[in-house]
């Protein structure tokens, strides 16, 4: 299942991540510190979060502090690189890529 | 008083005296019988021919063309007084002058050389040897540096219609190449219009027209005279070139060059009388207050009063002062105007301007490069780039004529010499004048760094265009980046942050926090100027604005610095550990924060269950909660239902392997040849079965670049678990409820509309390597 950073509501989409690259990064975030890399954490989580910024800013300092592992590297950088592309978006979701039951049937 | 006018206005004047011998002998008649009528004759006939300055006529008045019109004697003679004529203009005419000073200024305004040898090490020798060997040194009068030396000859080349250089090469006494430059008014006598097959104009011919030798004279600095000096061959006796003729052709027999301003002496000459006359229009008009209609001619005492100067010839002049202001009555044939004076008129303004118009077009720059930068939109662009034409011409030439022969000349005499190593590419080298001109440059800048993003044009074009040698820059470059860097560190000890953190502050450019801080402050943006730049933005140069912006990137610094401390003062005030520096330990066990040791961890051995989180669910934003509800959101829960359930499972059945990272693909399946043969796209659904997968331009983009290198097809595989997950309870699931779509292809379309797989991951595999044509319409999803 890949894995998309999608920006708000009809935003850009991004595939950061396949299946395997998006579990191995959970395995990550969960090996950091809840308190010091909220964004990060609440992001694997619940798959949303609205503070972009600081979210960049756990991101790096945890890349520093907490080296993962190339692969889930890999997926941190495709992850930056969303953000850097969509700093004016207001929230990062983690989704499927797919959408509701679409109401027009297309 | 005829002979006395010849001596006072020179020898050059004689040649406008009549042409026919009834003419001469009617002028002479009336010298002898009515001199002072003949004077005026004469004066008028100057001034006539004057007023045409002589430009394409030698004599004072000509008829039709002949083919005898165009022989080369005729030409010599004309382009001789046409050189005269230009230096008159040039050093009396502000327009000519500031032609001359542009054509030099932005040909050779800077002047670089570039060896390109291919050797790091070499270059690097040849370039500074060239630095050093075109200094005034070159100058055998010791004056000028190359660049200044061919400033002057670019000079001659559109006054005087070319220069010349004398190579001086080294002899025992004195190792270095040096140079000297000779006017083009001392090549030949000007007094001498001999044309034989084997001379002309002061140049010596040789079989095929082939220059071999140039007679240089020199120009008595009290009286103007010029004397027979020497004559220098253009080749030495080894060969080699000893003279630089640099002249611009027009034709395929030329000897000597024309001065640029050719066709343009009259014009230029009309507009300094247009503008004389116009003037002293205006001075009688601005000394004119009123106009008093009188029957009598007569001024009466009122209302003006009446004074009466000596002149300074003893004469009575009388001025006429209207009083200050007062009631004034007259009788009824009597009414003041004030004067009114509309000079110039706008049509003056506009002949004007055209004249000068027609001077820019007769030396071949646009109008807006020489005497303004006026207009907009495409025209000053189409403008702007004739002026670029123009001015690489004239640099090619120098390059062609000048600067490449010096150029080897200086480099052959050190690698004789032992100065410089010798190379097979010794001769590769360029020489590199000014910046490509711009009418606007970011606008250049922006179209130039999208084209090298593109692939359109190299970095070293680019670098080329801007007289920047590539090397350099480079070693520039490197030098500034590592400058950048050991700011960013000593700002980072002082505010207790990474070095990685502050740098994009510091540099402020999107660009160089890639991959480094990408969320940082954004970049400081000053505030646009509408009026800026001729067709877009253009570069602001308002030292007040630097300022204000150094101000503002002083101030987000610190914000930012700011930030990340009360963030960490913050998690401090919670009872968080930190060490005697006040840095937060990232790590269990308060190890101060090393990069090699292990994060706080939760449980480092034990993963925690799916549904477990550490963090509360976010209170959303109204638009971010619209959000989520637009799209099926994957969380901690879903991820770990498909790891755990689908992926591994599904990659086995297919007999493939799990792709990790950022791959766009999940599972890869190997062909019969054991080469990557089938990407899958797997999506696990556990509710809103009914969904839509959507795909967008990133990810369409980067599963077609996957195909396309791997020479494979990707496959989209949904698995719906809706009925699966939690079935009999949390955490207890059946399988035996999976349904699977499957599409050969990959994009946006409903879940619906996939082709519903029978027999389990059997099936599946079968279809995957079903031929496309031959797959059910609904498993058909390939554009």
């Amino acid at each position: 299942m890949s894995t998309y950073a999608q920006f708000d509501e009809v935003g850009e989409q991004y595939q950061v991540a396949s299946n395997t690259g998006w579990s191995e990064f959970g395995d990550w975030c969960e090996s950091l510190d809840a308190e010091q890399f909220p964004n990060v954490v609440q992001l694997f989580e619940h798959g949303v979060t609205e503070d972009l910024r600081g979210l960049a800013s756990e991101l790096l300092v945890a890349l520093e502090e907490n080296s993962p592992d190339e692969k889930t590297m890999g997926v941190v950088n495709n992850l930056l690189e969303a953000l850097k592309t969509n700093e004016g978006a207001g929230a990062i979701l983690i989704t499927s890529g797919i959408t509701p039951d679409d109401p027009t049937g297309s | 008083m005829n002979e006395e006018f010849k001596a006072r206005v020179g020898h050059e004047l004689a040649k406008l005296q009549p042409r026919s011998r009834l003419a001469r002998s009617v002028e002479s008649a009336l010298g002898r019988y009515a001199p002072a009528l003949a004077m005026r004759r004469e004066r008028q006939r100057v001034e006539l021919a004057r007023f045409r300055a002589q430009g394409a006529y030698p004599n004072s008045g000509r008829g039709n063309a002949s083919p005898f019109e165009h022989n080369p004697y005729r030409q010599d003679r004309e382009q001789r007084q046409l050189m005269w004529n230009s230096i008159e203009q040039i050093d009396n005419s502000g327009l000519a002058e500031s032609i001359t000073s542009k054509v030099e200024l932005y040909t050779v305004g800077s002047l670089r050389y570039q060896a390109r040898t291919g050797d790091a090490g070499v270059n690097k020798i040849y370039e500074d040897l060239m630095r050093e060997k075109t200094g005034v040194n070159l100058d055998i009068a010791g004056e000028s540096t190359l660049r200044k030396m061919c400033g002057i000859a670019l000079r001659g080349r559109v006054g005087k219609g070319g220069a010349v250089f004398d190579l001086l090469r080294s002899d025992p006494d004195d190792p270095d190449v040096h140079l000297r430059g000779i006017e083009y008014d001392r090549i030949g006598s000007p007094w001498d219009f001999r044309v034989t097959p084997n001379y002309i104009g002061g140049f010596h011919l040789g079989p095929g027209g082939r220059k071999t030798a140039v007679d240089v004279y020199s120009r008595d600095r009290m009286g103007g005279y010029y004397t027979f000096e020497e004559t220098i061959p253009i080749f030495d006796e080894f060969g080699r070139r000893q003279v630089m003729h640099l002249f611009r052709p027009t034709q395929f027999d030329p000897h000597k060059g024309v001065t640029a301003f050719k066709t343009a002496i009259d014009n230029i000459h009309y507009l300094a009388q247009i503008r004389l006359l116009e003037l002293q229009t205006m001075q009688w008009a601005a000394t004119q207050t009123a106009i008093y209609y009188t029957q009598t001619g007569e001024m009466p005492e009122r209302p003006f009063q009446t004074e009466f100067r000596q002149d300074g010839m003893g004469g009575q002049t009388r001025i006429v002062h209207a009083r200050g202001p007062e009631l004034s009555s007259m009788s009824v044939d009597e009414k003041v105007e004030m004067f009114d004076s509309q000079r110039p008129s706008p049509n003056v303004l506009a002949m004007f301007l055209n004249t000068v118009n027609e001077v820019c077009i007769a030396v071949g720059l646009p109008m807006t490069f020489v005497y303004g930068m006026n207009g907009n939109g495409p025209g000053i662009r189409f403008e702007g780039a004739q002026a670029d034409r123009a001015i690489g011409a004239e640099f090619a030439t120098l390059d062609e004529q000048v600067l490449t022969p010096v150029g080897h000349a200086i480099l052959q005499n050190a690698i004789r010499n032992g100065e410089a190593p010798f190379h097979p590419l010794w001769k590769n080298g360029r020489w590199i004048g000014p910046a490509k001109l711009s009418i606007d440059a970011g606008y250049d800048s922006a179209a130039a760094l999208n084209e090298n993003k593109e692939g359109v044009i190299s970095r070293s074009s680019i670098l080329m265009d801007r007289s920047v040698d590539e090397d350099e820059e480079a070693a520039q470059v490197e030098a500034e980046a590592n400058d950048w860097i050991d700011r960013a560190k000593r700002i980072a000890k002082q505010q207790d942050c990474t070095w990685q953190e502050i740098l994009p502050m510091l540099r402020q450019s999107s660009g160089a926090s890639s991959g480094v801080a990408p969320t940082l402050p954004s970049p400081v943006t000053a505030p646009k100027d509408p009026n800026a730049g001729a067709t877009s933005d253009g570069v602001d140069v308002d030292p007040d604005h630097t300022q204000k912006e150094l101000k503002a990137l002083r101030a987000s610094v610190d914000t930012a610095v700011a930030e990340i401390r009360t963030a960490r003062l913050v998690k401090d005030a919670s009872g968080h550990d930190h060490d005697d520096k006040g840095r937060f330990p990232s790590k269990g066990g308060g190890s101060g924060g090393k990069k090699d040791a292990p994060a706080k961890k939760a449980e480092p051995d034990k993963k925690p269950a799916a549904n477990e989180t550490r963090t509360p669910p976010p209170k959303l934003s109204e638009k971010a909660q619209r959000a989520k509800d637009a799209h099926v959101m994957v969380d901690k829960d879903i991820q770990r239902y498909a790891e755990e359930h689908n992926e591994p499972r599904t990659a086995k059945a297919l007999g493939g392997v799990s792709f990790p990272n950022g791959e766009p693909i999940d599972i890869a399946v190997a062909g019969k040849d054991g080469k990557v043969a089938h990407g899958v796209e797997l999506k696990t659904v556990v509710k809103n079965a009914n969904g839509k997968i959507t795909m967008k331009g990133d990810a369409i983009a980067r599963k077609a670049a996957w195909e396309k290198k791997n020479k494979a097809q990707i496959h989209t595989v949904v698995l719906d678990d809706s009925a699966v997950k939690d079935a009999h309870g949390p955490g207890q699931h059946d399988e035996s409820k999976r349904k699977i779509y499957y599409a050969n292809g990959y994009g946006s379309f409903r879940i619906g509309s996939m082709h519903p797989v029978e027999g389990g991951m059997d099936g599946l595999k079968k279809l995957m390597n079903t031929p496309y044509k031959k797959l059910p319409a609904a498993a058909q999803k390939r554009k």
